[in-house]
């Protein structure tokens, strides 16, 4: 059990959106093996961290806490189950 | 695209070709239209065609200006709708407009539908506003659009159809007194020091918001547009002056400003719940009075003028003060001094930022726990606009 959760973000323009809240201490190594899967988040406006994926979408402040995931058209049940097992997170309820 | 925003940031204005420019989200936008429209005591429909079409001819005089030959000026209008955020407007047929224009995306759409979706009726009459203004504009021709198919009926494109035109063509909005000065807010101690405003309003201005290739602004969990000023004041203007002759004045002004406190609501919801709220302004903040000072600064970033929070009681009254809100400059530009407060925006949205941070429920539930007064208001000789939210009665 890690401890991490996640709570969904009522967003008109996407389809199902949510914010994962992580460990303090697991962020940056979720970011670690999210930069080594998909590449180095690059830095947007308001100083938050951008890593777009082939269907996921994810941003977070710079300590990488919490992470917006937006699924981008065309996401699948896949994509959303790797980006969980890359972070660690068990899986909830919700979906 | 070859627009951009300019920021003036010591007036808190955001100026595209030569126009100001206010951020506002579809939910927003399509109340407005659906409380304008949806009058029944007055021709609302006219009265929201009449404010498309003559604040649109106005900024696309002004974005223009030094563009010559007719296929480079169509084009720029179209571009320039595309930039504010409010769909894709195309000529299936050629280069020009000859039959019809359709629209592959469409912000009110999005407002609509989000809402109620059950509707089918046709919701883009704001475009077609805009078309009328174009054709007259960019190619001299003096034509009405007439919106025959609309994606929030399920057709596939908005699709817009060239009529003749009966009565004159389309003409710009005019200013009756000269172009008010605007003041805005002399600086003031922060109410709460640990909210850096200047951050906040820098790095808000700093973001890209301009239309993606469907012409849309997916940002702060909802669709933006920066719609012309112009537009505002005129249909507000227009409306109220409609609805008073009705004998109907404070219901118009009542419907105005729930439209903006379910805006207030809205927006700011979807602000906070954002990434750029996590990285940039959650970590200033300790209490809730944070985090309304924090959306106020947000705020001073959309293009409604500066505004100010003066007092904070937590949970029970929240007093603000704009030194050039967007209204009362629209009101003294459009028809001079007015002898009651006439910022029924600001004045809603005051009571939403409450309705967010000191409700209680959900979104919808909010809606109304709060209730504001505009006590006094620069276009009615006041130094400045002052706003009053406390718990409704
Ligand atoms: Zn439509
Ligand atoms: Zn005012």
């Amino acid at each position: 059990m890690t401890g991490a959760y996640r709570e969904r973000v009522f967003s008109c323009p996407r389809d199902r959106t949510y914010k994962y809240y992580l460990p303090k201490e697991e962020a940056q190594p979720a970011w670690q093996r999210l930069s080594e899967e998909f590449g180095a988040p690059t830095p947007g406006a308001c100083g938050v961290l951008v890593l777009e994926t082939p269907r996921l979408l994810l941003r977070a402040p710079s300590w990488g806490n919490p992470v917006t995931v937006i699924r981008k058209r065309g996401w699948s049940e896949d994509d959303v189950r790797r980006f969980h097992e890359l972070i660690r997170f068990p899986g909830d309820l919700q979906e | 695209m070859t627009f951009t925003t300019d920021i003036d940031v010591a007036r808190s204005r955001r100026l595209v070709a030569g126009s100001s420019v206010i951020l506002h989200c579809h939910h927003y936008n399509s109340r407005l239209q659906k409380a304008i429209e949806g009058a029944t005591a007055v021709d609302g429909r006219s009265l929201w065609m009449a404010s498309a079409e003559a604040s649109w001819t106005g900024v696309l005089l002004r974005a223009l200006d030094g563009v010559s030959g007719p296929h480079e000026r169509w084009q720029r209008c179209l571009e320039l709708y595309q930039f504010l955020g409010f769909g894709r407007l195309q000529v299936p047929d050629g280069e020009l407009p000859e039959t019809k224009v359709v629209a592959l995306a469409s912000h009110f759409v999005e407002g609509w539908s989000a809402r109620e979706p059950e509707r089918t009726e046709p919701v883009c009459s704001f475009a077609a506003g805009f078309l009328q203004a174009a054709a007259w504009v960019a190619l001299g021709r003096a034509v009405s659009f007439e919106e025959v198919a609309c994606q929030q009926g399920r057709a596939p494109a908005c699709e817009f159809v060239l009529r003749p035109r009966t009565g004159p063509a389309p003409r710009p909005i005019e200013q009756v007194v000269a172009r008010a000065g605007d003041a805005p807010m002399k600086p003031i101690a922060p109410v709460r020091p640990g909210v850096d405003e200047g951050k906040i309003v820098a790095a808000v201005s700093s973001m890209p918001i301009a239309g993606d290739d469907r012409g849309l602004i997916p940002a702060f969990n909802v669709f933006l547009a920066s719609m012309p000023a112009d537009f505002y004041n005129h249909a507000s203007v227009t409306f109220l002056a409609a609805m008073r002759e009705a004998g109907m004045g404070a219901l118009g002004r009542r419907l105005l400003m729930q439209v903006a406190e379910i805006c207030g609501l809205n927006t700011f919801s979807g602000i906070r719940s954002s990434a750029e709220w996590d990285a940039l302004i959650a970590p200033m903040c300790h209490d809730p009075a944070d985090e309304m000072v924090g959306l106020v600064a947000v705020s001073n970033a959309l293009g409604w003028g500066s505004w100010r929070v003066m007092d904070l009681v937590p949970g029970e009254s929240l007093r603000l003060v704009a030194g050039n809100g967007y209204e009362a400059e629209g009101q003294l530009e459009l028809v001079g001094p007015s002898l009651e407060p006439c910022c029924v925006m600001l004045t809603g949205v005051s009571a939403g930022l409450m309705d967010l941070v000191y409700g209680t429920g959900s979104v919808r539930e909010r809606v109304g726990q709060f209730a504001a007064v505009e006590h006094r208001c620069r276009a009615a000789g006041a130094e400045c606009c002052e706003f009053l939210a406390e718990e409704a009665a």
